[in-house]
């Protein structure tokens, strides 16, 4: 008797660009490990849908043919209700199949409308009700709505999110996977690629020479010709054994780039251009080739990290790059401010210490490798982050550890508290509190905003509590009501009060939100939550608001906790006298925990 | 729920067209919510690439908690 689990049908839309698609890729192998008995389906935009289709284990990807639909009507050659025709033409099949499961993991309003369209047991991610209002069943997705895309901070990479969504999904719906789930997602295989006479028609013996390392430079709009040079011939004179693979859409920046390498007296064997020329194949081919990929481009560095090249990200202070940035262990983020721009040589120098191995970094700081290698470099705005995947015992998922001693600032100490506020909501368990803060990178500045914070945060915890209060009062007195429509003058009055008072309390929430950076993702999620609730009979919308204010409790809770952990950990060290010339330092706190 | 898709992939299956060509008329007809998703889906991709639609579909606010249904 055969014991092969019923087969799950599973649709996924993602009408994002390459970086999206290959991060929704990753969480599906994670998946796919665990539950071989998912038949996956794929919807991708026509010029990013490539990578999908070079997955073995991906039953059919439909793609959407965005520039044929939409291009004639943006250039006038089309009406919109010949668009209309076509986009129904092409949603026929996905219609017509009873999904089991459907993840809309593009997260745009155009998206939702789709996902309002296609049948299935279960939906996950936008979506449209009957009456085509905008819905937002499950919590993850909440999530990204109110905290990810309301540009408040947090710190869970957007593959964690994915992948979390998705296994909490199919754990509920399908129920526990075959195994553990410890076998590795990405890998060099991830792709089954066809570029072998390709590649080695634009390679050349090169790329079968396995005694060269290759380090990728995704060239883009982020720094100038100039910059470009400079980096590849930083890399060239400092690192000989490397070759250097320019990649990226500007053909001409590639060939410059060359040109100018060759006028410094660069030996040309050890550079590569296939900028504006790759295909997805030779793309990924020369990625997978590659020892290191140098990038501040999301598609490029997802490639690298799906194939297990080791990544130097290059971004900028103001990007989501916690959100966005390498997966995996030991790659690398340098981040740039205008006080501080990644210039060649400091890129080249972060690089080259990364290239260390690991024994000789333990007994080397960056900041002492950077003043015997580059002296004249002003680091004091210098942050460097080494990723590492963290054990589920610490809460699982990517983190980037500083490499470099830094100051924590508010910003990032919001995005470690709403990562944990969203285990706590979304995975029913959180690790330890603060782990990740280093004592010596609470600064000053950073006491100073949460002493202001926790009053403003308790004033935001009693609101909840009486919001709560307050729609339970709501249910329980609109539950005694013998009819919805005829009722006593006194009850219905007291029913106007309280559904008066939850709308204050709701505009005290958003005013709070707009006083502190961390309280605004308190007022968000509110606003989410209540939006989402389900019910259109008072009673159950009363139970539905309470529910909500309560996970809203909860996460202030937590960040309370944030507040007076930090606040005791950079306390002034007490020294305690043990004899009469000995002094020892007392111990800082230790981690509690809060669940 | 599963009532309302059989009906939407009935409507898909046996005519796309016809979808289309009621779409000005938007308040009439069986197949209302579906003209409502599909010209929803379009106006959306236009309005991405920078090309409002012209055609009427009311919008609605991806958040706002006084959509919440039987407010009080």
């Amino acid at each position: 008797m055969s014991t092969q689990a019923p087969k799950v049908t599973c649709l996924i839309l993602q009408l994002g660009r390459l970086g999206d698609t290959l991060q929704s890729l990753m969480a599906l192998r994670a998946a796919q490990q665990l539950y071989p008995q998912l038949e996956i389906h794929f919807v991708a935009r026509e010029n990013f849908a490539d990578a999908a289709k070079r997955i073995p284990w991906i039953k059919a990807v439909h793609t959407f043919p965005a520039e044929d639909i939409l291009g004639p009507v943006l250039s006038g050659k089309a009406s919109e209700r010949d668009a209309l025709r076509d986009i129904a033409r092409w949603v026929r099949p996905m219609v017509q199949e009873a999904w089991d499961i459907v993840f809309n993991w593009t997260y745009s309003e155009a998206s939702s409308y789709l996902m309002g369209l296609i049948p299935a047991k279960v939906k996950l991610g936008y979506s449209r009700s009957k009456t085509i209002e905008f819905s937002c069943p499950d919590g993850w997705s909440h999530y990204i709505q109110a905290i990810v895309q309301g540009e408040v901070l947090q710190n869970i990479h957007l593959t964690d999110i994915l992948t979390t969504q998705l296994l909490t999904a199919l754990q509920i719906h399908v129920g526990e996977p075959a195994d553990n789930g410890e076998a590795p997602v990405t890998s060099k295989d991830f792709f089954a690629l066809s570029t072998t006479g390709e590649t080695e028609a634009r390679l050349g013996s090169r790329w079968r020479d396995r005694s060269k390392k290759w380090v990728a430079l995704q060239l883009d709009s982020s720094r100038d010709l100039a910059g470009w040079t400079d980096l590849a011939d930083q890399i060239l004179i400092k690192n000989p054994e490397f070759g250097v693979i320019l990649l990226g859409d500007d053909q001409e920046l590639g060939n410059k780039t060359v040109i100018e390498l060759q006028k410094r007296g660069r030996n040309l064997s050890s550079v590569i251009t296939l900028a504006g020329r790759e295909n997805f194949d030779l793309f990924a081919s020369a990625v997978s080739r590659a020892q290191w990929l140098i990038s501040s481009d999301p598609g490029s560095i997802h490639l690298a990290s799906v194939l297990g090249t080791r990544i130097l990200a290059l971004f900028s202070k103001e990007t989501r790059w916690l959100e966005t940035g390498p997966y995996g262990n030991g790659h690398y983020v340098a981040i740039g401010t205008p006080q501080l721009p990644l210039s060649a040589e400091l890129i080249t120098q972060v690089w080259n210490y990364a290239l260390q191995d690991s024994s000789i970094r333990k007994h080397i700081t960056l900041e002492q490798f950077l003043a015997k290698h580059a002296p004249t470099l002003n680091l004091e705005d210098l942050r460097v982050y080494r990723s590492k995947i963290r054990s589920s015992g610490d809460g699982g998922g990517v983190v980037y550890e500083p490499v470099n001693s830094q100051a924590l600032e508010l910003r990032d100490w919001t995005a470690m508290v709403m990562g944990h506020v969203a285990r706590a909501w979304y995975c029913g368990w959180v690790p330890p509190l603060g782990r990740e803060i280093a004592r010596p990178s609470i600064t000053p500045k950073l006491i100073r905003s949460l002493r202001d914070l926790q009053e403003s945060a308790d004033v935001l915890g009693k609101i909840c509590d009486e919001a709560t209060l307050t729609a339970t009062r709501l249910t329980r007195q609109s539950s005694k009501l013998k009819s919805k429509k005829i009722m006593r003058m006194s009850e219905k009055e007291e029913l106007q009060t309280l559904g008066r008072k939850l709308s204050d309390l709701d505009e005290l929430i958003e005013r709070m939100g707009k006083t502190q950076l961390p309280l605004e993702a308190f007022s968000r999620m509110c606003k989410v939550l209540l939006h989402n609730t389900k019910s259109d009979e008072l009673t159950d919308l009363g139970f539905e608001s309470a529910e909500c204010y309560r996970q809203l409790q909860e996460g202030i809770h937590i960040l309370r906790e944030w507040i007076k952990f930090t606040l005791e950990l950079a306390r002034p060290v007490a020294i305690r006298r043990d004899g009469a010339s000995s002094l020892s330092l007392v111990p800082p706190p230790s981690n509690p925990k809060l669940i | 729920m599963a009532t309302d898709m059989n009906r939407i992939q009935g409507e898909i299956a046996e005519n796309p067209q016809g979808l289309t060509s009621a779409g000005s008329d938007m308040d009439q007809g069986v197949d209302l919510g579906v003209q409502k998703l599909l010209l929803g889906f379009l106006q959306s991709l236009l309005t991405e690439v920078g090309h409002p639609s012209k055609i009427n579909l009311p919008t609605i606010n991806m958040v706002d908690p006084n959509n919440r249904q039987g407010s009080v």
